[in-house]
């Protein structure tokens, strides 16, 4: 599965289009992760454990939408836009949309 | 009173001058590798290309008191928040390197179409909670033909 966020994939020639794939998912960490965040925000500095948060997120959102667009016979994914946007404290919501293709 | 000077102090000590400098001069090193690596936001590739994917980026920066006890101060007279100001730089950096980094490893030459996407963690309303900038950048990382 290609995935870009280009119109066309460079070097290939796209040969039909199946519509819209989406995936999208929340999570949020342990409270054990949330107090170390909260202490880390005393100081300052990088937030690891949200860091990764998003990170994991952002593949499970990205795994569904290809699920998706595997149903759907196609072999690549142009135009992927991600969003994010959070729920509450300490949980993030991503969603990952694009177009299915077959090249 | 002096007892909240001296907590402001030590925290403006902390992170400040020690965690943001730090991390200001190690953003500096690594952004120097990356200096003639090609990063473009244009949709559109003319070159011959081998293959494509998807890179991506994230960096979740936080804030500390000190920063927030001017912020506080700077909204109620309004004006340039400069100590926030650095802290998102300092994320959307820090994403930016990262993406290359990734890019790199796969052996691409370049990343075009590139997209920033900014969110706060939490909104900080009241003094327990969270107040952090994530920063994600994605982009299509290009192969050459050799």
């Amino acid at each position: 599965m290609i995935l870009v966020n280009t119109e066309t994939i460079p070097g290939k020639t796209l040969h039909q289009s199946l519509g819209l794939v989406s995936g999208s998912t929340i999570r949020a960490k342990n409270f054990i992760n949330d107090l170390g965040a909260g202490f880390k925000n005393l100081i300052g500095g990088e937030l690891r454990s949200y860091t990764e948060l998003l990170e994991e997120s952002r593949k499970e959102a990205t795994d569904r939408m290809i699920a998706q667009a595997e149903g759907k016979g196609a072999n690549a994914i142009v135009c992927v836009r991600y969003s994010t946007s959070s729920i509450a404290s300490g949980a993030a919501e991503i969603y990952v949309y694009g177009t299915a293709v077959k090249i | 009173m002096i007892f909240d000077i001296i907590i402001l102090v030590v925290f403006y000590l902390i992170g400040t001058i020690w965690i943001e400098d730090a991390h200001i001069k190690s953003l500096e090193k690594r952004e120097k590798k990356y200096k003639d690596f090609f990063i473009t936001t244009i949709k559109t590739f003319d070159t011959n290309a081998e293959k494509a994917f998807l890179v991506s980026g994230s960096a979740v920066i936080a804030s500390d008191i000190f920063k927030k006890y001017i912020a506080s101060w700077i909204c109620f007279f309004g004006g340039r928040i400069q100590t926030f100001e650095k802290l998102l730089d300092r994320a959307k950096r820090e994403s930016l390197v990262r993406m290359c980094e990734q890019a790199k490893k796969k052996g691409a030459h370049g990343i075009i179409n590139i997209r920033y996407e900014t969110s706060s963690i939490s909104k900080g309303k009241n003094k327990k909670s969270i107040s952090a900038a994530e920063s994600l950048v994605y982009g299509t990382a290009v192969v050459l033909k050799k």
